[in-house]
């Protein structure tokens, strides 16, 4: 019911203000023009993250000095420490991002947010700054409607800085003229009850126009226009710090345990940083009358000492905040936990993945991931193959299993369908949810990865194919069928041994190319196996039935490796640069490797 | 001559699909060269390895490459009748 006459309400409220003054009309029109600028902004920067913006995070957020780099050298440049909050939650939970440097971009997003501040009081009030938007909105939207995407996004930049500019000057231009006929400095309230007071506007403001940065330009062209005391100013900032969080938290809400540790990271720095302002505000005021006075800043040029002040109190909370990152990072995993999630659920795919076409492709990747362990598992343990022994590069095999006298059934059908279909389908719903639009390179990694969840779940179906013999033979008192069944599932382990040691490669030594000679020697093998099957039926040493069932069951056998092999080339060699999709195209397929296999015999 | 190499930069910056084709060209005959090396060096195992069953796995990896190299040039042809056209 509120919320149905909330919106209605509003526009009443700001009509009949609009109405009765002018001023107030232009103020509001100010702070709607730059709001649609930051999303002009948002949406630009958006077209940079096909790739790009995944290259950067990547490389500049190895350590924690540089995460904190990155978060003020890009919060500096998009001014938008929400929109780096938002983007870092959803790579953190998407599985590309530690909590520690998560922490260290969101500490240092909060410091390039204030150089917002210093462009707004030391270039935007004291230059015409109209002069500069008209020429930035008209190449800005003849860019945007360039083909190019980059271009494109070229443009929404341009076009969305030259709306901040317009906003600003609206906001300038109301306020100037406000100072005519009412006095706001009328409603200042000095002491503890102001500080509180307006920290309270300030953390509503940001709120509802979910942006500090919109919150600050107000406050600082009101300032300039005398039309807010500079103590009552400050509480606002204070205000506007903490009320950025909540946006952050909201965008926090669809994630899983690491986005929203992320988001409860911010909160206690932004909290804690806004309490230790209010306790030492007198200290604070002081040492920005000093710097101020160092840097050369006029007394009375309060918007200027603003910036100072925002800037000093955010540098404050992250030289008390920097040394005490491991503890907060220890204190988050243990307050905000995952509830015990079974094996058959997803782990990656949450909601704030889906924000970026990266976090949704990485977040499809390691779900994939996810579903291969299961499915190893389960291929594994089905075919009587103990899992950590199976895995364990050093162990030889060939003994164990040979003096193997029992194998416990495992239900393949009932694990597949929980811990392998259900989520693979899940992945599929979250490929079909993403909203925007894969540029060619996404949609092509997504095909893939795709391709990889069908080839997992034809190995663990081929698979159950081979269960029921190969426990019958795998145990039967029949030397040479029971070695066959053995070879089977030995070739089977030394292909998961193969796989897991290109999966831990850091340096992507292995190229899909290199994956071809993997189909080679299954062919290969194939080939000599049918012709060892042969000639044990000829000899008697197995039964034309045994036989038969061989015949099948290598078949699946060879089924699970090829099917494991074009999983790998996606899912264990991840970056797709143009390289790799040009090897990929080479790739030889099955009738072409058979083509070389043949060659080689007839040579 | 400056003018042209200007102009056709120009128009390089501007048309997105025929700078894509040309990233993806370069990047094919970047792993075509990296084939040829190394089926160069192979080869040359090949001709000094004397045990028969490991000159025949160095064997199947020779015609491996090739294959594969031999794809990939048809694959680099195609896209260029595909640009001339």
């Amino acid at each position: 019911m509120l919320r149905k006459i909330l919106l209605p309400a509003i526009f009443l409220l700001l009509a009949y203000g609009f109405w009765v003054s002018p001023n107030f009309k232009a103020i509001s029109a100010g702070v709607a023009i730059f709001l649609f600028g930051m999303l002009a902004l948002e949406e630009g920067f958006r077209a940079f993250s096909g790739g790009v913006l995944e290259r950067i995070l990547r490389r500049s957020t190895n350590t924690q000095w540089k995460s904190l780099s990155f978060g003020v050298v890009s919060t500096a440049l998009m001014q938008s420490s929400t929109l780096v909050s938002v983007i870092s939650i959803s790579f953190l939970s998407a599985g590309m991002l530690g909590l520690s440097e998560g922490i260290g971009i969101i500490f240092g997003a909060n410091l390039g947010t204030t150089t917002g501040a210093w462009l707004v009081a030391g270039f935007g009030l004291k230059v015409k700054i109209s002069a500069y938007a008209m020429p930035m909105l008209v190449f800005g939207v003849i860019l945007v409607f360039q083909k190019s995407r980059a271009m494109k996004g070229a443009g929404y930049i341009l076009a969305g800085l030259g709306f901040l500019f317009l906003g600003i000057h609206y906001m300038k231009e109301g306020f100037d003229a406000f100072k005519d006929g009412i006095d706001l400095t009328n409603y200042a309230v000095a002491g503890y009850p102001g500080l509180f007071l307006f920290c309270v506007i300030g953390i509503t403001a940001t709120v509802v126009m979910q942006t500090s940065h919109a919150t600050l330009v107000l406050i600082i062209t009101a300032l300039a226009a005398g039309q807010i005391s500079y103590e009552n100013a400050l509480a606002v900032v204070i205000g506007a710090n903490v009320g950025t969080t909540i946006t952050v938290i909201i965008g926090a809400m669809g994630s899983n345990a690491a986005g929203r540790r992320l988001a409860g990271a911010h909160l206690l720095f932004n909290l804690g940083i806004g309490v230790v302002a209010i306790v030492l505000i007198s200290q604070l005021t002081w040492a920005v009358d000093g710097i101020s006075q160092g840097l050369g800043i006029d007394a009375e040029d309060y918007t200027l000492k603003l910036a100072v002040f925002h800037t000093l109190f955010n540098l404050l909370g992250v030289l008390l905040m920097l040394p005490l990152i491991s503890r907060m990072v220890i204190f988050l995993e243990r307050v905000i936990v995952d509830k015990d999630k079974p094996a058959d659920s997803p782990r990656f795919i949450v909601d704030a993945a889906i924000e970026f076409p990266d976090t949704a492709v990485e977040a499809v990747r390691n779900e994939t991931l996810y579903i291969y362990d299961n499915a190893r598992d389960i291929i594994l343990r089905g075919l009587g193959l103990p899992v950590n022994e199976a895995l364990n590069p050093v162990l030889k095999l060939d003994k164990i299993l040979d003096q193997q006298r029992r194998i416990t059934h495992l239900d393949m059908d009932d694990q597949y369908e929980r811990r392998v279909k259900r989520i693979s389908s899940a992945v599929i719903k979250f490929i079909s949810e993403a909203s925007f639009t894969w540029e060619e390179d996404q949609s092509a990694q997504v095909h893939w990865l795709r391709d990889a969840n069908r080839n997992i779940l034809e190995a663990v179906k081929a698979a159950k194919h081979l269960q029921k013999n190969t426990i019958r033979y795998a145990l039967s008192d029949n030397h040479s069928i029971r070695h066959e069944y053995n070879r089977l599932r030995l070739d089977l382990v030394s292909l998961f041994r193969e796989l897991e040691q290109i999966r831990a490669e850091d340096d992507q030594a292995t190229t899909v190319l290199s994956l071809d000679e993997f189909k080679l020697g299954i062919q290969a093998r194939e080939k000599k196996q049918s012709q060892r099957l042969y000639q044990m039926i000829r000899e008697n040493r197995i039964t034309p039935e045994m036989g038969t069932s061989l015949i099948n069951d290598s078949g699946y056998a060879n089924e699970i490796q090829r099917s494991l092999v074009d999983m790998a080339a996606t899912l264990f060699i991840s970056r797709q640069t143009l390289k790799q999709r040009a090897e990929r195209e080479i790739s030889l397929d099955e009738s072409e490797i058979k083509a070389v296999l043949l060659k080689t015999e007839h040579e | 001559m400056k003018t042209r190499k200007l102009l056709e930069k120009l128009h390089l910056l501007f048309d997105a699909d025929l700078r894509a084709k040309q990233r993806k060209r370069e990047a094919l005959k970047e792993v075509l060269a990296e084939l040829k090396h190394k089926e160069r060096k192979w080869q040359e195992r090949l001709d000094g390895e004397q045990d028969p069953e490991r000159r025949r796995e160095i064997e199947k990896k020779v015609a491996l490459i090739h294959s594969q190299r031999t794809k990939g040039l048809a694959l680099l042809k195609a896209g260029d009748a595909e640009n001339a056209g």
